[in-house]
């Protein structure tokens, strides 16, 4: 592993992988898709070093443009969105990306070496995971609802219950019925998350941004002074362990994702945190708690991938064909048969980990730069930027009709002080919850003392309950502090 | 007093949306009926009831709000009411109406003829009135994404 041409492998994939996610509409996923055909030739330690270096880039990316533009680059990053913004509005977009990618850096070393470790084991875990713990982890995660309402607990229900109808729009789970596709084909499918969340959070940001003229001469985002000190970091420390081991957790189990991770693992920092009304304000645990949460994922997500053969998420996915296509086969055999390769792998994981830190460092000083254009640059350009990347993503005019709806939807929804966190999460969570909950319930012949019956599902059930429970106190004590 | 005033507004239309939804949309447009476990139209007709729920809870709370204000209130001051529909709104209206007018001429004449018009309009009404400006932005921007996506990337924009 440690040549010079896999060096310069993990930095064309780290870069690239930060590009792909910094640009909204582009993704990890989409990156690695394209990169796929250029390693047909390379041997595979080289390969997955550029394939990897991109997955691990793009979950970094996406926090850049969610911190200066309000515009998550990929769903995992729509958290990073609620205190990075802020931050940068205060002069601090340098001290949250750097925070951002500092978080990113340590968390996704931490599962990377509990990769290297425990990653058999941890498989044998969630293996374990049936329906009924799928769906009793989904309820669990839509307790974040109330600590992403703001003000209004009952206008956070709302936007999460509106988001979940919307989640219901495509063919049945279980049936394959259409429901509320209007006799429009390419409702069948659903909505496209990337759609709903470049809409909701990028274009209404844009329709925002049009209220109010600006002078020509006028910056948009104070420059920043200074990045991320000792001081910082250690406030931090906690918050990335916490997201860590709620990555690695959720990562490992195959069909969750990275952005139920960063939604959970910022849920918790703020439930747990001294101050949490001043989360959403631009506290830099919260963009911490987004971000490590998010690219903790991505070795959580290799361990049910490497140890069993199963993908964690649409990215490990992906990357099981890469490993087709190099003729090895991911799971116990791939230890036994190829473990030269599998450990040429690890060693390309960490040393993707060191360079996404140099990277990252300086893509952020690249990036920066956007906050020298004056507004009326930075958001044209971020319009049709999402227009791109929207077509781009399925070829399909109807994507961009739906974003422009959504795009509508949210800058309603912000000029009535609706939050767009809680329609986000439902969106994302509903199709997976509800096909978990039928499941279960086909498999218990309807009872739903299945929930409550399973160990695993058991403790998710009393998590939520207490999880609800405390998020109620934190609420009424944040009001009676107001 | 205006904030709860919007409140109910809202209340009221997501109470009829959730009635109309309940009663005309899902018995026509979610089919199909489970004989073990939950049917397809359970958790829409369930999301629905939270829906005409909440929304009444709304417009419950914040009249209650409002009417504990009036009682309170100086009748001398008064808040000032501020339109929902004023200029800074028929701005927002003409870029939503620039990017309706995108995507019609980007599905007809394709990315690279439409988009430096767009982006020089869009630049316009976010109040750049240099030209030569607007110029060099939208022409060198619509290259960069132009040779970046079609030709970098393999996206076809056309």
């Amino acid at each position: 592993m440690l040549t010079l041409g896999n060096l310069f492998a993990v930095i064309i994939g780290v870069s690239f992988g930060i590009f792909m996610g910094a640009i909204p509409g582009l993704t990890g996923t989409m990156g690695i898709a394209l990169i796929i055909p250029m390693t047909y030739f390379l041997d595979p330690i080289t390969a997955f070093a550029i394939l990897l270096g991109t997955y691990k880039g793009c979950l970094f990316g996406g926090s850049i443009p969610a911190i200066l533009i309000n515009t998550p680059g990929t769903p995992a990053a729509a958290v990073t969105v609620f205190d990075g913004y802020p931050m940068a509005q205060q002069g601090k977009a340098g001290k949250a990306m750097g925070i951002a990618l500092y978080s990113s850096v340590i968390a996704d070393a931490f599962t990377t070496i509990c990769l290297i470790f425990i990653a058999v084991w941890l498989a044998k875990i969630a293996l374990r995971f049936g329906p009924p713990e799928y769906a009793t982890l989904i309820i669990f995660s839509l307790t974040i609802v109330a600590s992403v309402s703001g003000k209004s607990l009952i206008k956070g229900l709302l936007a999460a219950i509106v988001g979940f109808l919307f989640g219901t729009i495509g063919l049945d789970p279980m049936l394959s019925t259409p429901r509320f596709t209007f006799g429009v084909v390419y409702l069948l499918s659903g909505i496209p998350m990337m759609v709903v969340m470049i809409g909701l959070f990028a274009i209404s940001e844009v329709l925002i941004q049009a209220e109010h003229k600006e002078k020509e001469s006028a910056t948009y985002i104070p420059v920043s002074k200074g990045g991320v000190t000792w001081e910082d970091l250690k406030s931090c420390l906690t918050t990335i362990l916490r997201g860590s081991l709620i990555g690695l957790g959720i990562g490992a189990i195959p069909g969750i994702g990275a952005t139920p991770s960063s939604f959970l693992t910022y849920s918790e920092t703020r439930r747990v945190s001294k101050h949490p009304e001043q989360f959403g304000r631009g506290a830099i645990q919260g963009v911490a708690a987004a971000e490590s949460g998010n690219n903790a994922v991505c070795g959580g997500a290799l361990i049910p991938l490497m140890a069993l053969g199963i993908p964690g998420d649409i990215t490990t996915a992906v990357l099981l064909g890469a490993f087709m296509i190099h003729g090895l086969t991911p799971g116990p055999i791939l230890f036994e048969e190829h473990s030269e390769i599998v450990y040429g792998i690890f060693a390309g994981l960490l040393m993707a980990n060191l360079l996404l830190l140099v990277i990252g460092s300086q893509s952020i000083k690249l990036f920066s730069l956007i906050t020298k254009l004056p507004k009326s640059v930075i958001f044209p350009v971020t319009a049709i930027l999402c227009t791109i990347g929207v077509y781009g993503f399925n070829n399909s005019f109807f994507d961009l009709w739906v974003m422009l709806l959504f795009g509508v939807i949210g800058y309603l929804m912000r000029k009535y002080d609706f939050p767009l966190a809680p329609l986000l999460i439902a969106f994302i969570l509903e199709p997976i919850g509800e096909r978990a909950i039928r499941q279960s319930l086909i498999l218990s012949g309807g009872s739903p003392l299945i929930f409550v019956t399973r160990p695993i599902s058991a403790f998710f059930l009393f998590l939520a309950v207490v999880s609800i429970f405390i998020l109620f106190s934190v609420r009424k004590k944040t009001k009676l502090l107001n | 007093m205006v904030i709860e005033k919007k409140d109910i507004k809202i209340g009221i239309i997501l109470l009829i949306s959730s009635v109309i939804n309940y009663n005309i949309i899902i018995p026509r447009y979610v089919r199909g009926r489970a004989f073990t476990g939950l049917s397809p139209n359970f958790f829409p007709e369930l999301a629905t009831i939270l829906l005409g729920i909440f929304s009444l809870a709304l417009i419950l709370t914040r009249w209650y709000s409002i009417y504990n204000k009036k009682k309170k209130e100086d009748n001398k001051r008064k808040e000032k009411e501020v339109e929902i529909v004023s200029y800074e709104n028929y701005r927002v209206l003409i870029t939503i109406t620039i990017i309706f007018i995108y995507f019609i001429l980007f599905e007809h004449f394709g990315f690279l003829w439409t988009t430096p018009i767009i982006l020089a309009l869009l630049m316009f009404c976010f109040g750049m009135r240099n030209s030569k400006r607007i110029l060099f932005f939208s022409i060198m921007t619509t290259v960069i994404l132009f040779f970046l996506f079609e030709k970098g990337l393999k996206i076809p924009l056309h």
